[in-house]
């Protein structure tokens, strides 16, 4: 191996390739945000009682959780204005792509906190009189809730990593930019290492504030 | 409430739950076979009977949490069989449960417990919701527990909270599924004391799934013996305990006051 590391260049251009951690998380910040409430509409509409809701609920998570997201966010980009003539912003694109194959993996995660919760919780709450709609907002989501925030977490981390493939449509985050500069200066090894580091320590700082929240929760199960 | 009015105007022999001819089966497995049963307004009934007799079962039949096979239950003017949403809301509303394991919110202080459905249901404002749960609170020895979590509770401390969740919503009848045999003996007079005092203060009906022979005595005015999904013997408590007729009655008393 005779590559020469010329950790140099990141002195020059590393603050630019920082610049792109601006985009990966504007792109990450709101897919997340609608990654967890479509999850959780999901996961409530499939414990509905209306069967059109229950079916939504499984086509959707089937179809979203099986697509690659490459080809869902190609399709959203290239193929849905010819089909429809509306088109979004790269990052708007990415923004769907990400939160709908987001949904699918959260809806899952929702599911399962939910279902963990005793039905004795449930036969409680409907015993004072709340509907079905209350029981799940008041008693079942809550508790839910924390118990789910670790495979939470695991969902909204897959959702940063996979900001990374929206490069393809030049959302100008760090690879797209690392990209960018090893064309210009050849030097692929300190660019894609410095664009590895910087996703790293997004994704580290994020799975810290995710802990974080955990030690919100002041009660215990019993 | 609508309720209150009702409870004005009632005269006290009036019946409050019917049960004509209930069937419940679980798929194959018959749980309640045949149950006619009337209890009055005001009346506290006891209900005995061995593990997996169907006493828990009759009584989540009574709030709907359980649907009856057939034969019709009525509370008040409300059928309980074939009801729709809203009726069976408006049973629920009038009727409290308290479960063998207690079944608080274990996301909610103590207070939160009691005030989350009045404010959630009936739309109290907060202030008096809290209120009204600190009266209930002082009410079953609890007042200094108010912010306390479940976990952070005994057995009998939670029945009492779970006793006073109930009784937030003014229900005009009670359900208690054997409220006291997950607690500790130390702490079963506590939660009977409670009980006890609920009826005098409220003279509500109650019906009571208990194997406290003492506390049945002082309080119910009818017990019943309910054995595979029938009712075998029903008399008034003293008499039912003291002089029952039935031998299978007979040998189910002597079981429970040998352990
Ligand atoms: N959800 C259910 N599915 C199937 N069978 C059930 C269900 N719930 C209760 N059973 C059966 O119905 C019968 C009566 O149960 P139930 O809980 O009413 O008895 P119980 O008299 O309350 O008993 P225990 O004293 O043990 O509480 C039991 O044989 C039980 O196995
Ligand atoms: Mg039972």
């Amino acid at each position: 191996m005779d590559y020469k590391f010329q950790f140099g260049v990141l002195a020059d251009y590393g603050p630019y390739l920082a610049g792109g951690l601006w985009h990966a998380w504007w792109t990450s910040l709101p897919s997340i945000v609608f990654t967890t409430i479509l999850g959780v509409m999901l996961a409530a509409m499939g414990m509905s009682r209306k069967w059109f809701l229950r079916g939504f609920s499984v086509v959707f998570v089937d179809l979203f959780r099986t697509l690659p997201v490459v080809v869902l966010l190609i399709w959203i980009h290239y193929v849905m204005p010819i089909l429809t003539g509306v088109s979004f912003s790269p990052t708007v694109s990415s923004i769907i792509a990400l939160s709908l194959n987001g949904a699918a993996l959260a809806c899952e995660a929702f599911r399962g906190g939910l279902e963990a919760i005793p039905t004795t919780q449930v036969q409680a709450a409907q015993s004072l009189g709340f509907s079905r709609w209350q029981v799940m907002r008041y008693v079942t989501l809550p508790q839910a809730a924390f118990a789910t925030l670790p495979s939470l977490t695991n969902v909204h981390i897959t959702v940063i990593k996979n900001v990374t493939v929206t490069v393809l449509i030049a959302v100008p985050e760090v690879m797209f930019r690392a990209q960018e500069l090893t064309v210009q200066f050849f030097r692929p090894l300190e660019f894609y290492t410095g664009a590895a580091a910087l996703y790293v320590a997004l994704i580290w700082g994020y799975a810290l504030f995710m802990r974080s929240l955990e030690r919100l929760q002041k009660w215990q199960p019993i | 409430m609508a309720t209150n009015l009702m409870l004005a105007a009632t005269d006290p022999a009036e019946t409050y739950i019917r049960f004509k001819d209930v069937q419940k089966s679980y798929g194959a497995v018959s749980v309640l076979n045949g149950i006619s049963l009337d209890v009055a307004r005001g009346e506290v009934l006891v209900l005995c009977g061995p593990s997996g007799c169907g006493k828990s079962t009759l009584l989540r039949c009574i709030n709907g949490l359980e649907a009856i096979s057939s034969g019709t239950i009525a509370v008040g003017e409300n059928r309980v069989d074939g009801a729709s949403q809203e009726v069976l809301q408006r049973i629920r509303l009038s009727t409290g449960f308290v479960f063998q394991n207690f079944n608080l919110f274990p996301h909610m202080t103590a207070l939160e417990n009691i005030t989350i459905a009045p404010r959630k249901i009936l739309g109290l404002p907060q202030r008096e919701a809290t209120a009204e749960g600190m009266r209930l609170l002082e009410q079953v020895g609890m007042a200094e527990k108010a912010n306390v979590y479940p976990f952070q509770l005994s057995g009998g401390q939670r029945q009492r909270v779970a006793i006073a969740r109930a009784l937030a919503m003014k229900p005009s009848l009670m359900l208690f599924d054997e409220p006291t045999s997950a607690l500790d003996p130390e702490m079963r007079e506590e939660v009977l004391q409670v009980i006890r005092q609920v009826h005098d203060e409220h003279n509500m009906t109650m019906i009571v799934v208990t194997h406290e022979i003492g506390f049945a005595k002082n309080v119910a005015s009818r017990a019943m013996l309910l054995d595979a999904g029938r009712i075998v013997e029903e008399a008034p408590a003293r008499i039912f305990f003291e002089q029952p007729t039935q031998e299978r009655t007979r040998r189910f008393l002597r079981a429970i006051s040998n352990d």
